[in-house]
């Protein structure tokens, strides 16, 4: 279990990252969602030993994380939001690589782990390619073998399908989601989607702070009945914005769709819909 | 549109704050230099070519101004204009440049000109540099010239310019093509080594031009220039753009418009960066179906694998990591470009190993080839040393692995330490690359007794460890530094005031980093008695090292946090006890080994700092010049007893001397002077005396007689003397001690003198006015007639008897002058007992080595030459030298005094041969191990020369000594240059001595333009004017013998010998030298007598125009000169006299044959002459013997073309 408890961050140049933060959070995917910004990746990084807050704890089970780095790494997967790779350096050679940074001293075992990884994340046969050429999702494939090296039982993923194609992204969201469910993992990201399909708990981050914390079901509980959409033409949209609490409004079909939040039935040709994880987000960001 | 981006670059680089600090930093450094240059630190001496230059000279603006911008600026260009389309493809802007509608041209030009002008700016920094530091109160006033800014225009647009236009074009022009940070420092790299490469030619005087063409900067090409410049002139003039230096700088500016072409025509918008790099290719995957699929991912199935952190499974992967690190580095195609060039440019510059004297090689002996290659390339292993520390600290960062490999459950020392070895393991191939590349260059010259074990010790035990600090250091800066520029700019700002600066500012070892006495390398001595205080000195600096490692492995930059304090609080506490721990042990062992070194250099021994030995010396003269003329006894006779023993270097003499009051005063009291470092155990009179003063500084004792001594008494003097080794010195001190194999003293080092020794006394003018002393007559006018009864050896003493008993360890044999009586063993020693039948010199040798002996005779007179074994290469033509020598001395001059000549050899700690009576040390670094070539025409057989000139001092010095006045250092010096030239001639001929000659000419003309105080005549010569008394004195009396005859030569110095050999004083001096001169010398030509001993004469003669014509029977060459004949005062200022002298102008028949020599007198300004000549002529040369020097010798000659129009006529 990871506690996090009133952490706050400013960087030097006055950007206040983290406002506060507390979060318990349990075995199996979290998601962290939040927009661009939000703090989500100092957040991340805090957790993963690669940045201090100014104040406030992180606790892993009896790891004081901002005290004991040492100790938390030995229990850390970490894929970064962003990572490079050596421009000569194959997959399997760095496998090799982490794997032993990662205490995996005895080299036979090394390498059956190194090739059930890379038969697993389906990178067997590109194994003796550089990295370099690597596309989006081969590389996050590879991230992610690397992040599971020496069971880890703490994983963070960063905004790990921002940039991939969908076809790439639904094979990646397929790995995540068969990760073992006994370890705490941290999922990133500002794709609403992401967390829909894989995670069973969640927090949506927002300038710095925690807005919303719980399982997407309960939390969609709270939205039922309440949300409403309608058709109207795109110069009406500020008056809308004026005469109700609009969560989101979006292009469709060159008019717009906006949703807004009300308890009762707003009428004046609104229908009931039902809520999505997009307009809770929405609804918190804002 | 061009303009726009110009500016928009320009606005850019003012706004950051970089811009600013390298132009601060080149200021900064410039004006370090300029204080120390200018005078400011009393304590720390520091000229650019002589005293009397003045730190503002044009000459010195320019160097310093180019060589800061050229060495530190090339850094900054790199980082500025190597960036300018760089940064587009870091920061991925280019692709919404190039889809603007800029042009190329406006693009590149735009950027290029931009980080040209903001560089063009930044460099002015060393000249804001100067003028502060030369302006500031701190410089003395004295070596500042009037401020021009005239000098440091010229220097900015000559030398800075040029320089920054060709780097910017190279880096920019590499930029574009690989796009690649890398190759742009690969390229820097391979700038450096080109400069290097020009400067190995230097040394050759056939090469010089070329050299002055190939060096990029220009520097070579306008040392070229300034080559004969005399103080007033380097005081006056300002390097024009003419000859080498303007061909260099087109040359070069060509090279940079070529190369910036190139880059410009590779570069196009469109096109994918061109990295270097193999078998990179898009990796292709199917995409199968966008519908879910079940992938076969199952953790659970994933091997169990156990892990470990403990310490062995780090240790372990320590070796891993740095195994890897090897490899990659290994793997680099840029360290493997690296490592061909550096073989290349080895073998290249190899033919230039040895080759220090007369342009002859020596055989690549083993340390020849490790010291020639190891100083070469040494700035490669530095460069790429500070290269590769910023690439590997740095390197996960710029791969933005970092946010990986920072997370893992790896300590920071595991890192740090397998990154370093990484580093160090690159130092160990470049060294070992010395290695191989020294004997295959060994092995393609045919010399095969390779000695691998030497260079195993000399690189990796003697050299590799300043590599490894330089890494470490380096390293640790680059952990600090929050950019890697910053820190390869304090790497490169912290090596050259380490390496230039810092010696002379804190003076001790112990307080320069990695500094140590040095290593000095004799195949007689081995490595000697440096080994051991360099052990000493390398476990202090690693101890320091240690303290590094361990600060770079606890700040180790893990993370996104820079700030050192982070760094430091977010260590483990286990990782900070023990980098504390770690930093304790290094403490204690350097402090510890620094205390040892401490008590070795300041108490067991003396140190003192140059300003501190010269306030003892100025002391000695305040207190004890007094006593200078008061009237002494002088030794008449020396018996002495030498023990010598090598492994403990310690040596023993007892003995006694004969005194004898040659004045016609009595004396009162006799003032005995012990040498420094000499402990007398007893210094006792035959007569009753006390002793008045006894002062232990300076060893100054004076025994007050009870009876003064009369004159014509004698009395006699017995000592007792100790010359012990105490642990080891500040400074690595070889010659002139006891050594294991080897010991070469003579008797002013262990024995006593008599009376006060002007020799101690400071004598460097500069340095006596910085101490408040007056202004010091280096040698004593030739009118001082009351020193005509003193020799120019020793004032003690004028002829003596000599008896001497040497004993030494068993497995050596010792030397010393005088024959052989009886050598026997006892008590585990070997004894030698030596008696000169005749009288000789005051100034004797004593050697002990492991001698193998060659054995000869030439008419009854035994010749022996004592060597080390495996320098058998010259023994013959040693033994050639001694008897063509002794058969041209005795027909020419007067009898060989004595039955023997030897010769022994000495280690190279220093590089001369010296002649004692019937003895002659000679250097095993000087003509041992010369590879004379004898069908080459270049070569010079130097062992022959200078074997010819020890033993022609058998005669001008040990028959005939000058008085203790100016001028009489030519009696043996340029008397024996004359002999030896004549010997040689006669045994290699006309041609070779041209070479020599030549060789000779352009060394006087060098030296008298970095005199640094006054060049004077012949006669007058000082002391301390090696160029003039060998150089010149040996062109002078050559040129003599051409125009006046051997035989007349000979004949006055004939009669000079007999005039004055073994009479004792009074000594003669140069006038009467000169007076026999011209007694054998026609009235026609008694010009030359002045001209060459009295006056400083030059000419400047040229070939205008020649041309050969070709008539019915023969040819006639017709050829304008211009003659013009300078003289000189002492600070070089020349004027032009009227001339009327013989000079000859030969014909020659190809290259090197004279077909026809002529002699003309000749009146300055243009003449004509016309030859006729049978056979056609292939060149022209005024002066082909080099009779004359000549101020440039290379328009003294033309090549002919034979004219065709008048031909077909």
């Amino acid at each position: 279990m990871l506690q996090i408890s009133n952490l706050s961050k400013t960087y030097p140049n006055g950007v206040h990252a983290l406002k506060n933060v507390s979060l318990t959070i349990d075995n199996g995917m979290f998601g962290l969602l939040g927009p661009n910004g939000a703090g989500k990746s100092s957040l991340m990084r805090t957790i993963a030993t690669l940045q201090d807050a100014d104040s406030g704890s992180i606790m892993f089970g009896d790891i004081d994380v901002m005290k004991d780095k040492a100790e938390l790494r030995k229990v850390l997967g970490y894929l970064p939001q962003e990572f490079g790779v050596y421009p000569n350096v194959s997959a399997e050679e760095m496998l090799h690589y982490i794997a032993r940074l990662k205490g995996v001293a005895d080299g036979r075992e090394r390498k059956e782990l190194v090739k059930a990884l890379l038969e697993q994340v389906n990178l067997y046969q590109h194994r003796n390619k550089y990295l370099a050429g690597y596309s989006g999702g081969m590389k996050q494939r590879f991230g992610i073998a690397q992040a599971l090296i020496g069971n880890p039982k703490l994983i963070i993923v960063d905004e790990p399908t921002a940039g991939l194609d969908p076809a790439e992204r639904l094979r990646f969201n397929n790995l995540l989601s068969e990760i073992g469910e006994n370890i705490v993992i941290i999922l990133s990201t500002h794709i609403v989607d992401d967390v829909s399909e894989l995670c069973n708990d969640m927090a949506i981050i927002a300038g710095g702070e925690v807005k919303l914390k719980g399982h997407p079901d309960a939390l969609l509980d709270t939205l039922r009945g309440r949300v409403w959409a309608k058709r109207i033409r795109k110069e009406e949209v500020a008056t809308y914005q004026e005469q109700y609490k609009v969560i989101l409004s979006k292009l469709s079909s060159g008019q717009v769709m906006v949703y807004v939040n009300s308890d009762a039935d707003p009428a004046n040709g609104f229908e009931a819909v039902k809520p999505t994880l997009e307009d809770i987000y929405f609804s918190n960001i804002a | 549109m061009f303009f726009s981006i110009f500016f928009f670059e320009v606005k850019r680089l003012l706004k950051t704050v970089s811009t600013y600090m390298y132009f601060l930093l080149l200021t900064g450094v410039t004006f370090l230099f300029a204080l120390i240059i200018g005078g400011a630190f009393k304590s720390v001496k520091a000229q650019m070519g002589g005293e009397k230059i003045m730190a503002n000279a044009p000459v010195l603006v320019d160097n310093l101004f180019a060589q800061i911008d050229g060495w530190v600026g090339a850094i900054i260009v790199v980082a500025i204009i190597g960036n300018a389309v760089l940064k587009d493809f870091r920061y991925n802007t280019h692709n919404m440049i190039f889809t603007t509608p800029v042009s190329k041209f406006s693009y590149l030009f735009g950027r290029f000109s931009g980080a040209v002008f903001i560089c063009a700016l930044v460099m002015t920094g060393p000249a804001v540099g100067m003028m502060l530091g030369y302006s500031s109160p701190w410089v003395s006033a004295d070596r500042i010239g009037a401020f021009e800014m005239m000098p440091y225009i010229a220097a900015y647009w000559q030398s800075v310019l040029p320089n920054l236009l060709l780097q910017g074009a190279i880096f920019f022009a590499v930029s574009l093509i690989a796009r690649d940070i890398f190759v742009i420092w690969l390229s820097l790299i391979i700038y450096w080594v080109a400069v290097g490469f020009a400067t190995a030619f230097v040394s050759s005087l056939q090469y010089e031009t070329l050299a002055a063409i190939l060096d990029p900067m220009g520097e070579q090409a306008k040392s070229l220039m300034s080559k004969y410049w005399s103080t007033y002139d380097k005081n006056h003039l300002m390097y024009t753009l003419t000859g080498p230096l303007l061909w260099n700088r087109l040359v070069w500016l060509g090279v940079a418009l070529a190369v910036f072409v190139s880059g410009y025509l590779t570069f196009s918008f469109s096109s994918a960066p061109r990295r270097i790099s193999f078998r990179k290719n898009k990796v292709q995957e199917k995409i199968t179906s966008g519908t879910f699929v079940k992938v076969s991912f199952d953790q659970d199935k994933l091997p169990a694998v156990s892990r470990s952190f403990s310490a062995s499974t780090n240790l372990r992967n320590l070796w891993g990591l740095a195994v890897n690190e090897c490899r990659t580095i290994l793997r680099n195609v840029y360290f493997r470009i690296i490592l061909c060039f550096g073989m290349l440019f080895l073998f290249i510059v190899s033919f230039q190993i040895g080759k220090a004297i007369y342009d002859t090689a020596t055989f690549p002996v083993t340390y020849t080839v490790i010291e020639f290659f190891g100083g070469s390339f040494s700035l490669f292993i530095v460069i790429l040393t500070i290269f590769f520390s910023g690439e590997i600290v740095w390197r996960n960062r710029e791969n933005r692995m970092d946010n990986i490999l920072d997370a893992l459950p790896v300590p920071n020392w595991v890192f740090y330490i397998s990154k370093l070895a990484g580093l160090l393991f690159m130092q160990c191939i470049l060294i070992a690359m010395i290695m191989v590349c020294g004997m295959i260059v060994q092995l393609f010259r045919g010399y095969l007794h390779f000695e691998p074990g030497l260079y195993i010790e000399y690189l990796f035990g003697f050299r590799l460890i300043n590599f490894w600090m330089l890494a470490i250091l380096s390293v640790f800066i680059q952990t600090l530094v929050r950019n890697k520029y910053m820190g390869f700019v304090i790497v490169v700002l912290f090596y050259l005031w380490n390496s230039l600066v810092a010696n002379l500012v804190l003076k001790h070892h112990l307080a320069v980093f990695n500094s140590s006495p040095g290593v000095a390398y004799s195949d007689m001595n081995g490595f000697g008695h440096s080994t051991f205080p360099f052990i000493v000195f390398k476990i202090y600096w690693a101890a320091f090292g240690l303290i590094l490692a361990a600060l770079s492995s606890l700040l180790w930059a893990r993370g996104t946090e820079t700030k050192l304090g982070w760094r430091f609080r977010q260590a483990p506490l286990s990782a900070r006890k023990r980098s504390f721990a770690l930093i304790a042990v290094g403490a204690i062992i350097f402090i510890s080994c620094g205390s040892f070194i401490y008590y070795n250099t300041n108490i067991e021994n003396k140190f003192l700092t140059e300003y501190e030995g010269q306030e003892l010396q100025v002391n000695y003269e305040k207190k004890y010049k007094q006593y200078e003329h008061l009237p002494q006894p002088k030794i008449t006779d020396v018996v002495v007893n030498v023990d010598i023993y090598p492994s403990d270097r310690n040596l023993h003499a007892s003995g006694s001397y004969v005194l004898q009051n040659k004045t016609n005063k009595p004396v009162d009291a006799i003032h005995i002077l012990i040498p420094d470092g000499v402990k007398p155990r007893k210094l006792i009179l035959s007569k009753s005396y006390t002793e008045t003063m006894f002062d232990s500084v300076y060893g100054y004792h004076i025994y007050k007689l009870a009876q003064p001594l009369a004159p014509g008494d004698t009395i006699m003097l017995a000592f007792d003397m100790d010359k012990l080794t105490h642990g080891f010195t500040h400074d690595f001190n070889g010659i002139s001690t006891p050594l294991y194999n080897g010991t070469f003293v003579n008797n002013t080092d262990f024995m006593p003198g008599i009376g006060y020794n002007p020799q101690g006394e400071l004598s460097d003018n500069a340095d006596r006015k910085k101490h408040g002393l007056a202004y010091r007559i280096t040698s004593k006018p030739i009118t001082d007639t009351a020193s005509y009864g003193n020799n120019l050896f020793v004032q003690d003493a004028d002829f003596v008897t000599f008896d001497a008993t040497v004993s030494t360890s068993p497995d050596q044999t010792a030397i010393a002058p005088g024959y052989l009586q009886k050598d026997w063993t006892s008590n585990g020693r070997r004894y030698f007992h030596y008696k000169m039948d005749g009288k000789i010199m005051n100034f004797y040798s004593f050697l002990s080595a492991r001698y193998q002996v060659k054995r000869d005779s030439y008419n009854g007179i035994n010749i022996e030459i004592y060597y080390h074994q495996g320098h058998e290469y010259n023994l013959d033509r040693m033994i050639n030298g001694i008897k063509k020598s002794i058969a041209y001395y005795n027909a020419s001059f007067s009898p060989y005094q004595h039955k023997q000549v030897r010769i022994l050899e000495f280690p190279r700690y220093a590089t001369f041969a010296q002649s004692f009576p019937n003895t002659i040390p000679f250097s095993e670094g000087i003509g041992f191990i010369a590879d004379i070539d004898d069908s080459s025409k270049e070569d010079i057989d130097y062992t022959f020369y200078v074997t010819a000139h020890e033993v022609a001092h058998q005669w001008f010095a040990h028959q005939v000594i000058g008085a203790d006045v100016e001028g009489s250092n030519m009696l043996s010096e340029s008397l024996a240059q004359y002999a030896a030239i004549t010997v040689m001639e006669k045994q290699y001929g006309d041609e070779r001595i041209r070479k020599f000659l030549h060789i000779e000419m352009d060394k006087y003309l060098t030296a008298r333009s970095n005199e640094s105080e006054k060049e004077r005549a012949l006669a007058y010569v000082d002391v301390g004017q090696g160029y003039i008394l060998y150089q010149k004195g040996g062109i002078i009396m050559t040129s003599l013998r051409k125009y006046v005859g051997e035989d007349s030569v000979n004949h006055a110095l004939r009669n000079f010998i007999n005039k004055y050999a073994f009479k004792g004083a009074p000594y003669p001096t140069t006038l009467d030298f000169i007076a026999c001169l011209r007694a054998s010398t026609p009235d026609s030509l008694q010009y030359l007598i002045t001209d060459g001993f009295q006056k400083i004469i030059l000419y400047d003669n040229q070939v205008k125009e020649a041309k050969t014509v070709k008539e019915v029977n023969g040819y006639v060459t017709n050829i304008t000169a211009e003659i013009k004949k300078l003289s000189s005062s002492g600070e070089g200022r020349e004027t032009a006299i009227a001339c009327d002298d013989y000079i000859e102008v030969a014909i020659y028949k190809d290259k090197n044959t004279i077909l026809q020599l002529n002699r003309y007198k000749l009146k300055n300004g243009e003449v004509k002459l016309s030859i006729p000549t049978q056979v056609k002529p292939y060149k022209v040369v005024i002066d082909p013997r080099f009779l004359l020097i000549d101020k440039k010798p290379d328009d003294n000659e033309m090549k002919l073309s034979t004219g065709d129009a008048v031909a077909k006529k």
